[in-house]
């Protein structure tokens, strides 16, 4: 037993450290590449300066005579630099520093360009890492662009080292951690294994043919003596009503050979408390350990990036001052003298706005005679000058240690989210082996014992483990086969139950149990759900930049389509769950919707234009919304009633689990490998989540005549009957429209759009979702929390929504990255607060005032209205940004919230509130 | 060699034959290059065109030494001699070849042989071409190589941040130094400067006179004028020295269109093409011509495509007027 919990242990730290150190080589690689193009990013910008005062000027960059000489200075900046070129919007390179007639530009060189809104850009391919700069007129439109070539084994290398030494501390880590296990969950285990070891004598005993009771001694048990108690007295009773049977079917023979084995019967048994206390004594042990190991490495990764970070920034503030150094010199080589330097301050403020890495500038003799900036405590950097005449100056720049603290802060929170990511994945994981190695052979033998104890011999256990558990579960199953075949010996099984009233036997092979658990699902329902979300950062953008072939439509409801689409299809998707688990079984529907998702994926990655954009995102929304259903009804159907809440609030929380860490990674991994291979990405965990469903989800869940499902989620389209309630209709359009509307479109849709617009990377938009996840999550925590006094759904959802309007009006009076944080996070917070409360009040709806219409009627109007408000909220939000601009979209849906919860105010007044309030009290 | 007689004659009828069938060897090209004060830059890098791509012209320069009556003599050679293409440098020098669009039909003009003007500084206004696209003559094209007038005032600004003030010496025998100050009064408002123009005294034959350019300088200065431009002037490009001295010694940096006054003589800055280059694209204009057969009224009028900014150090110093660092990073100095 001890074994198996730590080869269960192991597995889990072995799989969380390689996820993790897979990550942080991710986020070191992205940190890396950002700082060479960074870098880069600063010769290319000095390197435009004078092409880009000539454009001022009124002549084409392509005029300068001494163009090359212009870019060659920027290539000396560093001798890694293999090219710098200057070309023209389309694409023809004038200039080089490079001998010979350059080739036109890549077009996707040309197209990354001309798809930043930014002056800068940059482009990673194959074998180049590339940095430009835009160079535009007075109208804003490119009129040349300058590209610094850097070889990519420059980045590989340095990058490809770090990779070793991630996996190398990673494997020390998980040596480290593995070893660590075995006296901890010995120290931890004590008393288990003191119980374990009494079970090896029960097995012994029982193998013998003897009771279990004897050989027991009750010392160092501690917490489990009552539990095993219970399983020892249920083991005595099992053997009696064993040895019972025995003595009735004496005279048949002892064994027979069963050409066939039981039939296969699916059991739901409530967790046992035995299994419970396990889980509790062992979980915080192996989470310990996991997310120990986890920690370190991603310290051991922040401390390397750190490393990094700190040397190339004060590279790059070098060659800062070596510019400005540079272009000084060159002033006194033309003859001007020192004190006569003419625009100096404005060509260093010039400077500070195009380096925040820098925040003064100086040129200095025995006193100052140029400053500009402050002094804010970074590094000084002091470059002489020779002036006409052999009289020295210096040139003095200052770090910005804001600008590198901004930087550390980003790489930290990077890191912070690919932690979270790991610790809710290493959760899941935990969650499975725990139910594999622990809690579910505990469960599994002691429903067995149960059963027997009652008399039941009719079922058995499947052959699993060599573990005493296992073995006991082997004895009794056998003890079932032998009286089964005794009496199918002796006589018609018909007569079975009149011949043993206490003793029950069907005379044929036992039925082999096979245990439904909530465990069969969670991490299937988590990487589905992150492979759903792991485009959704960059989603809208995907779809504004694709090839629309209906130039008629407006782009804002172009790039909307396909967002619309799958919701649509999601709709659809919901409405045909039921039925199809009904044909097919929940397992048959997961991997149909999986194959579904996989495929979609995969088109996605591939598509060309917006038509097959949208086709493959209602694939996508189809496949989402029947899997997910899947593993709820599944959970619905099989476990036991009295554990439903619990195990589809478990449901729940690998489903936001997983949708939190797809948002984040997805953001991540579009900086790093592109928008399109995170499509096969998001592939790849649909088809490892079927493969989990595949192995842990029972074959033949398919419900038979006997085993009927209830069809509980039914969509009535008459929708008019429920909004005749003028409380009802309050609480749907007022309430329940809005805040999926807030959901669905600000975050999903608007959010993306606008900070791109304010020129924030995909990370900063993926990290800003997760706020907003986040803020679902402790709102929701929050509600859990209250005391119930202030947990009256009715207030709790007016003060939901008017949180998520106020936030929401935040951007449109601050347009910039904080105040879309800030309205994230009000947003969330509200739709968190508001989620329980809303679904209370709409049951409370159709159980007081409309049970009249039926609890599927209201239910299902509610659904409809919110899925077909979603969609419907998209097309007009898409539409309105065209017009209004995103903040305009913003506001208006803010309006919705404020003046549905103000519907909704009203609505509180009315005599039947009075009665809904009274409902549940 | 048992009989060598029977080789030699085999061998003679081989010659015979080569030379039979070999293409008959082109003759050169007759270029004539009508020149208003010698052959300078631009007609250099003419014949430097020519010969770096191997194109086998009779190259004849005709100077008119600032004597437009050889015009109509240099017309009549031209025809005489069957020039399959004739060159002309400067305003004048165009005007007296070609005339104005009005011409097109007047026999005393070259309106039968190809014509490629270059270093006029504004062909459409003085009307010897309908526009740099389309020509409006059969048999006349040309280059350009000015940038536009707005650049040379926003250089003025870039650098002396503070300029308003503007001063334009203009010659009233020459249609192009006309053309020029009614081109820059049509800036002076959109611009945001005040625009003094004076023009240079003129002898009893009308021809401009050295010594009223030192007076009007002084003028200039009086009324407040930042910078002195010279739009354009063949007399004053002639007379450079006299000109940027007079400017320099009033005190008042120049701008002119011609880089050769900043590296030869004391003007402050030009915005230019290098005349050298002026005169490789006139040969290559002429190639299409002379090797490609285009037809002249075909071809736009091609623009330079390379220019630079020049400052004179010197002359800087000399002013106490330093470029900004800004602008030097740039520029290219001179000393």
């Amino acid at each position: 037993m001890l074994t198996r919990i730590w080869m269960a242990v192991t597995a889990a730290i072995a799989i969380v450290i390689a996820t993790m150190a897979a990550l942080c080589t991710l986020q070191y690689e992205q940190v890396l590449s950002q700082l060479v193009r960074q870098r880069l990013g600063v010769t290319v910008e000095a390197a435009a300066g004078p092409f880009r005062s000539v454009v001022e000027l009124g002549l084409p960059a392509s005029m300068v005579r001494n163009s090359v000489d212009l870019l060659s200075r920027a290539r000396e900046s560093d001798p890694a630099i293999s090219e710098v070129r200057l070309f023209n919007p389309s694409g023809i390179v004038v200039a080089s520093t490079r001998e010979g007639e350059a080739k036109p530009m890549r077009p996707d060189v040309l197209r990354a360009q001309g798809e930043t809104p930014a002056e800068r850009w940059s482009l990673e391919l194959d074998d180049v890492l590339i940095s430009g700069i835009s160079i535009r007129n007075d109208a804003h439109a490119n009129v040349a662009g300058i590209a610094a070539y850097y070889p990519i084994s420059e980045l590989t290398k340095p990058a490809r080292q770090v990779a070793i030494e991630i996996s190398l501390v990673g494997a020390g880590l998980f040596v480290l951690f593995s070893t660590l296990a075995v006296p901890a969950l010995r120290l931890r285990l004590r008393g288990v294994r003191a119980a374990l070891a009494q079970l090896d004598g029960v097995a012994a005993r029982l193998r013998e043919g003897r009771g279990s009771g004897e050989a027991v001694e009750r010392r160092r048990l501690g917490l489990l003596e009552e539990d095993f108690d219970l399983l020892t007295s249920g083991l005595d009773e099992a053997a009696r009503c064993y040895e019972a049977g025995l003595g009735l079917l004496q005279e048949a023979p002892g064994k027979t050979a069963w050409t066939r084995s039981g039939r296969r019967v699916l059991i739901a048994i409530p967790e046992t408390r035995l299994a419970r206390r396990f889980a509790r004594r062992l979980a915080p042990l192996i989470a310990l350990l996991v997310v120990a190991a986890m920690l370190m490495l991603g310290i051991f990764s922040y401390l390397r990036i750190e490393q990094s970070l700190t040397p190339e920034f004060e590279r790059r503030h070098e060659l800062i001052g070596s510019i400005a150094q540079a272009a000084i010199a060159r002033t006194l080589e033309a003859g001007v003298p020192l004190d006569g330097l003419v625009g100096a301050g404005e060509y260093f403020e010039r400077l500070l706005e195009d380096f925040p890495e820098v925040s003064y500038f100086a040129i200095t003799t025995d006193r100052p005679l140029v400053e500009v900036g402050a002094h804010i405590g970074g590094n000084a950097s002091v470059l002489p000058i020779t002036a006409a005449g052999g009289k020295t100056a210096s040139i003095v720049t200052e770090s910005n240690p804001q600008y590198l603290g901004e930087q550390f802060r980003t790489v930290a929170l990077d890191l912070a989210v690919i932690v979270i990511v790991a610790v809710l994945f290493s959760f899941e994981l935990v969650v499975l082996v725990m139910g594999g190695s622990v809690t579910g052979p505990f469960d599994r033998l002691q429903h067995l014992v149960d059963l027997q104890a009652a008399g039941d011999f009719t079922k058995r256990l499947s052959r699993r483990g060599r573990g005493v558990i296992d073995q006991i579960g082997a004895i009794l199953s056998a003890r079932a086969v032998e009286l089964n075949a005794r009496l199918a010996a002796r006589t018609a099984p018909a007569q079975a139950e009149s011949d043993f009233p206490k003793i029950h036997l069907t005379g044929r092979p036992p039925d082999v149990m096979r245990f439904c658990s909530v465990g069969d699902v969670r991490l299937a329902l988590f990487l589905f759900a992150a492979a759903d979300q792991l485009p959704l950062s960059f989603f809208s953008l995907f779809a504004r930049d694709v090839e629309n072939p209906f130039s008629w439509i407006d782009q804002g409801v172009a790039s909307s389509l396909p967002l619309a689409a799958y919701l649509l299809a999601a709709l659809f998707g919901a409405g045909a769950a039921r039925p199809l688990s009904g044909r097919f079984g929940h397992r048959g529907q997961y991997l149909a919707a999986a194959v579904v998702t996989v495929l979609a994926n995969i088109g996605l990655s591939l598509a060309g234009n917006l038509v097959e954009v949208v086709a493959y995102s209602a694939l996508n929304g189809i496949g989402f919304a029947v899997a997910s259903l899947a593993c709820q009804d599944y959970v619905i159907d099989r476990l036991p009633k009295e554990e439903r809440s619990r195990s589809i609030g478990f449901v729940s929380g690998a489903l936001f689990a997983g949708i939190f860490a797809g948002t984040a990674l997805g953001g991540v991994m579009a900086d790093r490998i592109g928008q399109r291979p995170v499509f096969v990405v998001a592939a790849a965990l649909a088809l490892a989540s079927a493969l989990l469903i595949l192995w842990l989800m029972p074959i033949g869940d398919r419900p038979g005549k006997d085993d009927p499902i209830e069809p509980m989620e039914t969509f009535s389209l008459n929708l008019v009957a429920p909004l005749g309630s003028f409380g009802f209709a309050a609480l749907a359009l007022g309430i329940v429209v809005p805040q999926i509307v807030a959901d669905q479109v600000f975050v999903s849709y608007l959010i993306a759009l606008a900070l791109d617009a304010l020129q924030a990377s995909i990370a900063d938009i993926a990290r800003l979702m997760m706020i907003y996840f986040l803020a679902v999550i402790i709102a929701g925590y929050v509600v859990a929390k209250l005391p119930p006094s202030m947990a009256a759904p009715a207030p709790l959802v007016l003060a939901a929504s008017l949180i998520s309007g106020v936030a929401l009006l935040t951007p449109v009076f601050w347009p910039t990255p904080a105040g879309y944080f800030l309205a994230a996070v009000g947003a969330g917070f509200g739709h968190g607060l508001s989620r329980g409360p809303v679904a209370d009040l709409v049951v409370r709806f159709a159980e007081g005032p409309l049970a009249h219409l039926g609890t599927s009627s209201v239910l299902g109007a509610s659904r409809v209205l919110e899925r077909g408000s979603s969609v419907a909220g998209l097309l007009v939000i898409g539409a309105l940004t065209g017009i209004v601009g995103y903040a305009g979209a913003t506001a208006a849906i803010a309006a919705m919230l404020l003046g549905g919860a103000a519907l909704f105010a009203l609505s509180l007044a009315a005599p039947f509130h009075h009665g809904i309030a009274k409902q549940g009290d | 060699m048992r009989n060598p007689g029977k080789l030699a004659a085999l061998a003679i009828v081989l010659a015979a034959f080569a030379l039979a069938v070999a293409p008959a060897t082109a003759a050169p090209k007759r270029v004539m290059m009508v020149v208003w004060i010698g052959c300078e830059d631009v007609c250099r890098g003419v014949q430097d065109y020519f010969k770096e791509n191997g194109i086998d012209v009779d190259f004849l320069v005709r100077d008119a030494a600032q004597d437009s009556s050889k015009f109509p003599g240099f017309v009549q050679e031209a025809r005489a001699m069957k020039a399959d293409l004739v060159l002309t440098w400067g305003t004048k020098t165009t005007l007296g070849i070609v005339g104005t669009l009005a011409d097109r039909d007047d026999p005393t003009m070259l309106n039968d042989i190809p014509v490629v003007f270059t270093v006029v500084a504004d062909p459409v206004g003085t009307k010897i071409i309908e526009s740099y696209d389309k020509t409006g003559r059969p048999n006349v094209t040309g280059t350009r190589n000015r940038v536009p007038e707005e650049v040379n005032i926003k250089s003025i600004r870039r650098y002396l941040p503070g300029f308003n003030h503007l001063g334009v010496l203009y010659d009233p025998s020459e249609v192009n130094s006309v053309a020029k100050v009614e081109e820059l009064n049509g800036l002076a408002g959109p611009l945001g400067f005040t625009l003094d123009v004076l023009p240079l005294g003129l002898d009893a034959s009308g021809a401009p006179t050295i010594d009223s350019i030192k007076p009007q300088m002084d003028k200039f200065k009086a009324a407040g004028a930042q910078f002195i431009y010279l739009g354009s002037s063949t007399f004053l490009e002639k007379q450079q020295d006299a000109f940027t001295g007079a400017a320099v010694d009033s005190g008042l940096p120049v701008l002119v269109s011609y880089e050769h006054m900043v590296t030869e003589s004391q003007a402050l800055m030009s915005v230019a093409a290098r005349d050298y280059d002026v005169g490789k694209l006139a040969g290559q204009q002429a190639a299409k011509i002379l090797v490609d057969g285009r037809k002249p009224g075909d071809l736009p009028v091609l623009p330079m495509e390379e220019f630079a900014y020049l400052v004179n150090m010197k002359v800087a110093k000399k002013l106490s007027l330093y470029p900004p660092v800004e602008f030097l990073q740039f520029v290219e100095t001179v000393e």
